[in-house]
């Protein structure tokens, strides 16, 4: 039989694994004799049922859980048998059997909360016996964000976890999330596992925060058992299961209203014109008269004053979601179902913009004998986006540049003229210029057995798979619109003027992609007397495989059919291209502590990757942390007593990294050691297109893993009977063997294209900190928390331009750090120009820029520098939770320290200016020597050198969340069968304090085109019957 | 059953383990599935055609929107893009401005790419197997061709620079550091290439390839680089410092087999001048423009095609007039429009400072390549207006309005300030269409008051489509302007004329002893020496070689330092005529006025010595302490 399964070598991994999941399932077969029954009722302090407690048989993976009256029963196997009691919130118990065939028990609430438990890699961990640095969150806190981005609402609840949400368009957004920041010049983005499964499709944006159990952040060597990806730290979602029980079903509806929170004040009209005169003095635009009529508004044909967000944006918009889900079952077998529909509406008005979403998550776990279980769980899910033909850069773009002295719509009710392309944002926003309408599915399944081997007492064995398919269909049909000019007579005819392409035309593009892992892990875990074990092996295969297919087709007839065949033959394209990667990866655990109270634990990982050579394809990725319980020891209780936890952790580890970044930071799946030739864009020769064939790169036949060393030290406290509880951690994570390319020191007269290479190191060290304090009085019980994390990294060593000065470069300065030209104010005269080294034309109301290096000129020599960039070094979070009688509040408090944007608008004649520019702008009438005068698009030297000028602080500290709820408790509820029914209002970006104040602080927006954040004001009601 | 399970259990363990390590070899071996290895592009003969087809994008056209006939007295350049620095002569090593955009046509980092693959496939052609349908030697001509042709361009912009030959690996990194190779042999070089290339070439093409390098092509190559390589520029030694830049041999010999090899190309038979006279000074024009805008025809060398899709040419939109949507970038300067001939060879005088005023119009009676050249206020432009300026211009192929016109009846005011003292001019009128201050798009308008026409299908709707208008690398007329002044500089006169009229015939213009005659000129080395370069200029006009010219010549501490100009027109009714709204152009109603403006608040032109050769970057040379920069751009 041995020969037979393992013969076939053709099969590969899946095979393998697949013949191992076979065996699991085989050695359900044995089934042992129980010869004991023991019944109870379990209750707590007030006599009070509980429902749900484990019940268990000490030693053994004999079990069940008290149902709805608190009750039990038990088969016990013999007399000496010790029964264990155990239930989150509650210190456990344990009762010998002897000749009892009834035991009540009654468990006491633990303040200390011992056995809180936290989900780590390939597990679940006592929170008390955690080494490493993890983080965690419920899926109930992150509900009260309303938002349609799971990310949008985890920053600042939990410490290590920096981000920032750089714009918010129904279908798009999300936050940039970074576990400490950033710690590589390569891809900076975490693993993210749900359920087991590494880097799922879709990721984590539009996950269900009603689905979520739980969520942690694995930082330093808890990390490390996911070794090649791990460097930039992992999220671990983990899903709601059924709960033994009758069935529940819960419906939650909620209603909202978004508006943008900031949007940029621009000149009006009469100011506009004003600066307008200024940039052309010898050829002044506007006329006194002119100036007077933009003022008085009394030509609203001739002389209009449009303010085009105004114009463009509503004053709120809708959206909602609504969930509605069963879960129950018994010991044998439970379920957990949800079905959920979320929608949003863009903000503009006729908005041609919409994301919906709808999804269907079922968990299910079977228990097939006293040593198997099942567990099976699918979701599907479809997202469905709508954008207007214009992308939202672009409508913002016009938004944003649009002059004031041009009007939206004609007072007749026509739409108005464009800046240009035919760019009119209260067009561009609707379906008016066609659509662009995306569907992506996705069907994620895993299915998972455990084997508790019988004759070995702890040993357990699990098999799982996964397999998801992802789907996405894209369809955009652009066009023609009308946008109309007046003829300026006096009569007021208005002319329509054909916009967009002449002719309809349509996009079609298709993605198909699979993905597959196979993993099998055993675990062992056990306690001898004071010593506990635990032992953990596994390995996963994996691949990830995708098809695209893309068609175009342009004039079309009319644009009354948006089908492909009714598209014209001429100029038509088709394309299409597939990309695969796999992996295989071996790893394990083992952990030890004595008492809990001594704790060690080694980690590790061995990965392939299938783009290193065979001979570096595989790295070992080792972790070793340890913690003391210190309060456990006898001189601590007998002398410090007040503390009554305090542990100590540390941890060394290292993680790997494989994934590459393009030049324009997108994902790139590339295979660097192969000589490889790509397509690229055609020749024409003749009339018809040429394939060309480039060498991609010159390949790097070294090229392997890139690795991080993380050490990591942090401590616990609880004080005050654990109503005060403190955490901390400091890390150092140094990169090394970066995968990046040698651009800048090998002569351009190579011709070479560099391959990525492992070059290059750099840091990022900080601290997280975390402080609790929960209490009640009377009914009054409060929860308070603050966290806050710091990070700061550097480039330690990496590919610079040889015999550039020491303010130049980026070696020892922070990942992203731009050149800029240091202004020093204001030329105020041309006597002050003279005296100055100084652009040449430079006229009185230019910047002055330093002359870094005193060589009397200014060239790119004088450019530094900076030490900051646009993300933040510091984030914080003040959660406070409030709970009275009835009633609970929540709010989140979050806040962000040292980034810096650069905020320059494209103005003059192609685009109107900030108000806030207007206001504090040179002229020759009132110069002043902080700022500059009115420009010119990009003809100004200073406009067109990045300088210091236009450098804004970030900092910020804003109300994220707030939600306040009531629970009704009339019987009257009851008897209608509903045990809850809670009411409660939550909103989102309540309030912000700022310096920036003419665009969001967490935008990276230099131009202020991107899409808002928005305030999400929503109204929710929550069921169980 | 508890040994079984056991046994199960151990079989598990150890297969386990076994298929893993099996397993693996395979299972992470994954090739690209959208790409070929080396090794295969290489035996596939259809394969190594699409790596060729590569390097000819390395070959840059000058269809781009910041073209560099706005960094000479051609044409000026509406949205900087760092054009204006090189015009100032505000760059240096450190701040390349232009000279690092994707439309410089020497630009160090695509030229050295180009090479590369040049290098790469020279060196595994002869590998590839002999595959019926393809010509693995007509690969190679093409290969060394392309390579001579992106040498010829880098020499010509920086001077001598490093000749790589080899295929650099990664660890090559000292042989790397390569210093200039000086102006002889770079072009001994080029010349080797180019009779390569011509051995290996095929006299013509099929229409399904053209666009491929032909014999014709690297001839009129050969003959290209000897011009210039012959020209004052490299035996100066006072101006010209670098030792790498300048030639140490025979001037004679140079400019003797330039017009050797121009001729080779004029007799080889295979092109020939197109005849263009049609009766019409107007009729005439639409022929030559037609000698640019055919996607082929007898008179063309090399060419670079361009398609609605895959390699697209957006000229109309990036220099076509704002009245249209489009963007009006390279506009032709007062000094280019001067330049070219009135009907009957003369030329027009009094037009060319600031302040000039013409009341009679400067338009008329110009010769045909003019009106194939330039865009003016009145002139037709080709199509008729998009929906919204149509209101403001009905005639049915469109008239530039680049003016300002008095109209009967409306409200809205002109003001306009007069060169030289700015006194302010005021009536009630409209701004025209296609100026600063027009209706549409005003920021996109031509500040010189003109268009250029001549790489443009005026035809096509800019804004939305590209035009199938190809770049024209070589032409015939080149061949005979090279022959010219070679022979010119050679003393040879009378052969000079021969080649000039052949040009000048075939517009209908008078001879050149008419031309000089007519200009009060004489019959001497200098007149004629200026006559070639002049007919060079209106010739060749925004076909990429007055950059080089101006520089070749020694000419451009004059030329450059010309204030940039434009004009201003304006159109008053004549007593008793009106005219509502729409604006017609008519001489019959309208008085016009055409005053030169000085635009140097726009682009202060001016020459510094060092701007002869361009600057290499400094992180270059840093990286490659051995390469020299050209004098002055430290």
């Amino acid at each position: 039989m041995k020969h037979l399964l393992f013969q076939k070598k053709r099969h590969g991994l899946p095979g393998c694994i697949l013949c191992m999941l076979f065996m699991f399932l085989i050695s359900t077969a044995a089934a042992f004799a129980q010869n004991i029954t023991v019944k109870g009722k379990v209750v707590d302090a007030n006599g009070e049922a509980l429902i749900g407690v484990n019940v268990s048989v000490k030693g053994t993976t004999i079990g069940t859980i008290s149902d709805l009256d608190g009750n039990y029963t038990l088969q016990v196997p013999n007399t000496k048998s010790v029964i264990a009691f155990s239930f989150i919130g509650f210190q456990s118990a344990e009762v010998p059997v002897n000749n009892q065939t009834t035991i009540n028990q009654t468990l006491k609430e633990d303040t200390q909360n011992l056995d809180e438990v936290v989900v780590v890699g390939y597990g679940v961990q006592k929170k008390v016996t955690v080494t490493g640095s993890v983080a965690s969150v419920s899926g109930e806190m992150l509900k009260a964000s309303p938002t349609t981005n799971l990310t949008n609402g985890m920053i600042g609840r939990m410490p290590g976890v920096i981000g920032f949400s750089r714009a918010d368009e129904p279908g798009g957004g999300g936050t940039t999330i970074r576990i400490r920041g950033t710690n590589t010049l390569g891809s900076k983005d975490p693993l993210i596992v749900i359920d087991g499964v590494p880097s799922r499709t879709g990721g984590l944006n539009r996950l269900n925060p009603n689905e979520i159990e739980s969520m942690s952040v694995l930082k330093d060597a808890a990390a490390a058992i996911y070794g090649s990806r791990a460097a930039n730290g992992v999220i671990l979602i983990t899903t709601k299961r059924g709960k033994e029980g009758k069935p529940t079903v819960s419906f939650s509806g909620n209603y909202g209203f978004s508006n943008p929170i900031r949007l940029p004040e621009m000149a009006d009209a009469f100011e506009y014109a004003t600066m307008m005169n200024e940039i052309s003095p010898n050829a002044k635009p506007y006329s006194d008269e002119d100036l007077q009529l933009f003022k008085d508004g009394s030509d609203p044909w001739g002389h209009p004053n449009t303010d085009w967000y105004d114009a463009a944006i509503k004053p709120s918009s809708p959206m909602y979601r609504s969930d509605v889900g069963v879960n129950g079952g018994s010991d044998k077998f439970k379920y957990y179902l949800n079905l959920a529909a979320n929608g949003e509406d863009g903000i503009y008005k006729n908005s041609a913009n919409r994301y919906d979403q709808y999804s269907m998550r079922a968990n299910l776990d079977a228990k097939v004998s006293n040593y198997v279980d099942i567990s099976f769980g699918t979701l599907a899910r479809m997202e469905y986006r709508q954008y207007p033909t214009k992308s939202a850069g672009s409508v913002f773009s016009a938004l944003r540049r649009s002059k004031p002295t041009l009007p939206a719509f004609w007072p007749s009710g026509e739409a108005g003229p464009d800046i240009e392309y035919g760019d009119n944002p209260v067009v561009t926003g609707t379906d008016a210029t066609g659509y662009d309408r995306q569907k992506d599915y996705y069907i994620q399944n895993t299915l998972k057995v455990n084997v508790d081997i019988p004759w070995v007492q702890g040993l357990r064995l699990t098999g799982s798979a996964s397999y998801d398919k992802y789907f996405k269909m894209r369809k955009k049909f652009d066009k023609p619109y009308y946008l109309y000019s007046w003829d300026g007579g006096d009569d007021h005819v208005v002319v329509p003027g054909k916009r967009g392409y002449a002719t309809p035309q349509l996009t079609q593009e298709h993605t198909d992609q699979t993905a597959w892992l196979l993993s099998a892990l055993a675990d062992y875990n056990r306690t001898f007397g004071d010593h506990t074990v635990g032992v953990t092996v596994g390995m996963e295969a994996e691949e990830k495989q995708q098809d695209f297919l893309g068609a175009f087709r342009k004039y079309f007839l009319s644009d009354k059919i948006d089908e492909m065949n009714a598209g014209g033959m001429t100029d038509l394209t088709n394309n299409g291209s597939s990309w695969k990667e796999r992996r295989k990866n071996y790893f394990g655990r083992v952990s030890y502590n004595y008492l809990e109270r001594y704790l060690l634990e080694f980690v590790w990982r061995v990965d392939g990757s299938y783009r290193f050579p065979k001979e570096k394809r595989y790295g070992f990725f080792p972790g070793v942390s340890a913690a003391w319980r210190v309060s456990e020891e006898e001189f601590w209780k007998e002398n410090m007593n007040f503390v009554e936890y305090f542990k100590l952790r540390g941890s060394v580890s290292q993680t790997g990294n494989d994934a590459l970044l393009d030049a324009d930071g997108n994902y790139d799946q590339s295979v660097q050691y192969l000589n490889t030739f790509g397509f690229t864009d055609s020749y024409i020769f003749g009339t018809t297109e040429n394939t060309r064939l480039y060498p991609t790169r010159t390949p790097n036949p070294n090229i392997t893993w890139e690795r991080g060393t993380t050490y990591n030290l942090g401590f616990d406290f609880k004080f005050l009977n654990s109503k005060l509880t403190w955490e901390s951690d400091l890390f150092y994570h140094k990169r090394t063997h970066m995968l990046i390319s040698r651009n800048a020191s090998l002569p351009e007269i190579s011709g070479i294209t560099l391959p990525r290479e492992n070059l290059g190191e750099m840091e990022n060290k900080g601290f997280e900190t975390m402080i609790g304090y929960s209490d009640k009085i009377g009914d009054f019980e409060y929860d308070l928390s603050v966290n806050g994390t710091y990070a700061i990294n550097k480039i330690l060593f990496w590919d610079e331009t040889p015999g550039i000065p020491e303010y130049k470069k980026s070696t020892d300065r922070p990942v992203g750090s731009a050149l800029y030209y240091v202004s020093d104010g204001v030329f105020n005269d041309q006597a002050e120009i003279d005296g100055y080294p100084h652009w040449s034309g430079a006229v009185p109301g230019d910047i002055k820029f330093k002359d870094i290096n005193n060589d009397g000129k200014i060239n790119a020599d004088d450019q530094m520098r900076r030490e900051k960039n646009a993300e933040p070094r510091f984030v914080g979070g003040f959660n406070v939770n409030l709970r009275y009688k009835n009633w609970d509040m929540m709010a989140l408090f979050q806040g962000a320290l040292g980034a810096e944007t650069y905020i320059q608008t494209w103005s003059g004649t192609v685009g109107n200016y900030l108000k806030d520019f207007y206001d504090k702008r040179w002229t020759a009438e009132n110069p002043t020597v902080e700022h500059p005068r009115a420009y010119e698009r990009e003809n100004q030297y200073w406009i067109s050198n990045r300088n210091t000028y236009f450098i804004r602080s970030c900092d910020y500290v804003r109300l994220k969340n707030l939600e306040v709820g009531y629970n009704f408790t009339v019987p009257a509820l009851k008897t209608a069968g509903i045990s809850a029914l809670r009411m409660y209002v939550n909103a989102s970006n309540i309030f912000t304090i700022d310096k920036l104040k003419v665009a969001d602080p967490e935008a990276d927006d230099k131009d202020i085109t991107s899409y808002p954040q928005r305030r999400v004001v929503n109204f929710g009601v929550s069921l169980t019957f | 059953m508890k040994t079984i399970l056991k046994n199960i259990l151990l079989a598990m363990t150890l297969g386990t383990t076994v298929s893993l390590s099996s397993c693996s070899s395979d299972f992470m071996d994954v090739t690209p599935t959208d790409q070929y290895s080396e090794d295969v592009v290489f035996s596939d003969a259809a394969l190594t055609q699409s790596f060729i087809n590569t390097i000819y994008g390395y070959v840059r056209h000058g269809a781009g929107e910041h073209a560099i006939a706005a960094a000479s007295d051609e044409a000026y350049f509406t949205h900087n893009y760092g054009m204006k620095a090189v015009n100032e002569t505000a760059v240096s090593e450190s701040d390349l401005q232009w000279f690092d955009d994707g439309n410089c046509p020497f630009r160090w980092y695509d030229a050295y790419k180009g090479i590369r693959y040049a290098n790469l496939a020279l060196s595994k052609i002869d590998q590839v197997p002999v595959t019926s349908g393809y010509d693995n030697g007509q690969m190679k001509g093409e290969a060394y061709f392309l390579r001579a042709y992106i040498y010829t361009q880098l020499v010509r912009g920086f001077g001598g620079v490093p000749i790589v030959t080899k295929v650099y690996g990664l660890n090559d990194v000292e042989e790397m550091q390569q210093p200039r190779n000086n102006v002889k042999e770079c072009v001994d070089f080029i010349l080797a290439d180019c009779e390569e290339a011509i051995k290996l070439l095929p006299a013509t093409v099929s229409d399904a390839n053209l666009g491929r390098a032909t014999k014709g092509a690297a001839m009129a190559l050969k003959a290209r680089v000897l011009l210039q390589i012959a020209s004052p520029l490299y035996f100066d030694k006072t101006v010209n410092t670098l030792e790498e830049n300048q030639y140490n041999g025979d001037q004679k010999a140079l400019y003797t087999s330039a017009r050797q090899a121009a001729l080779d190309v004029i007799n080889s038979g295979t092109y020939k001048l197109i005849d263009c006279n049609a009766g019409t000074v107007e009729a005439t024009a639409e022929k030559f423009h037609k000698i640019i805008l055919d996607p082929n025809n007898e008179e063309k060398i090399f060419t670079r095609q361009f398609a609605q899709k895959g390699s697209t040419n957006w000229l109309v939109l990036q220099h076509g007039p704002n009245g249209y949507h489009n963007w009006s970038g390279v506009t032709p300067t007062q000094d280019l429009v001067q330049n070219f001939e009135m009907a009957d060879g003369t030329l027009l005088s009094g037009f060319d400072k600031e302040g000039d005023t013409k009341t009679v119009n400067p338009y008329l009676n110009r010769e045909p390549r003019f009106y194939a050249t330039i865009g003016f206020d009145g002139c037709v432009w080709g199509r008729i207006r998009p929906a919204d300026a149509y209101p403001l211009d009905p005639t049915p192929l469109g008239q530039l309005q680049t003016g300002y016109y008095e109209i009967t009846g409306v409200e809205s005011e002109v003001s306009i300030k007069l060169p030289p003292s700015d006194t302010e001019l005021k009536f009630k009128g409209l701004n025209g269409i296609d100026t600063r201050q027009g209706p549409i798009e005003d920021w996109n308008g031509s500040w010189t008051g003109y268009y250029e026409r001549k790489l443009v299908d005026t035809s096509v709707d800019g804004q939305n489509y590209a035009q199938n208008v190809p770049w024209t690398y070589f032409r015939l007329a080149e061949m005979y302007l090279i022959a010219a002044e070679a022979s010119v500089e050679l003393n040879e006169l009378e052969d000079a004329v021969d080649y000039l009229d052949a040009l000048r015939a075939r517009i209908g213009m008078p001879d050149t002893k008419t031309t000089l005659t007519r200009r009060g000129k004489a019959f001497n080395q200098a007149e004629m020496r200026e006559f070639v370069r002049h007919e060079r200029l209106v010739e060749l006009a925004f076909e990429d070689h007055r950059y080089f010219d101006v520089r070749r010549w020694m000419i451009a501490p004059q030329i450059n330092k010309r204030p940039l100009t434009g004009v201003l027109v304006f159109g008053r009714l004549k007593p008793g005529m009106t005219q509502a709204k729409p604006y017609i152009h008519s001489e019959e109603k309208y008085n016009y006025t055409y005053i030169v403006k000085d635009l140097s608040f726009r682009e202060n032109r001016a020459w510094d010595n060092k701007m002869y050769f361009a600057p290499i970057k400094q992180a270059e040379i840093r990286r490659n302490p051995s390469l020299k920069q050209n004098p002055g751009m430290e």
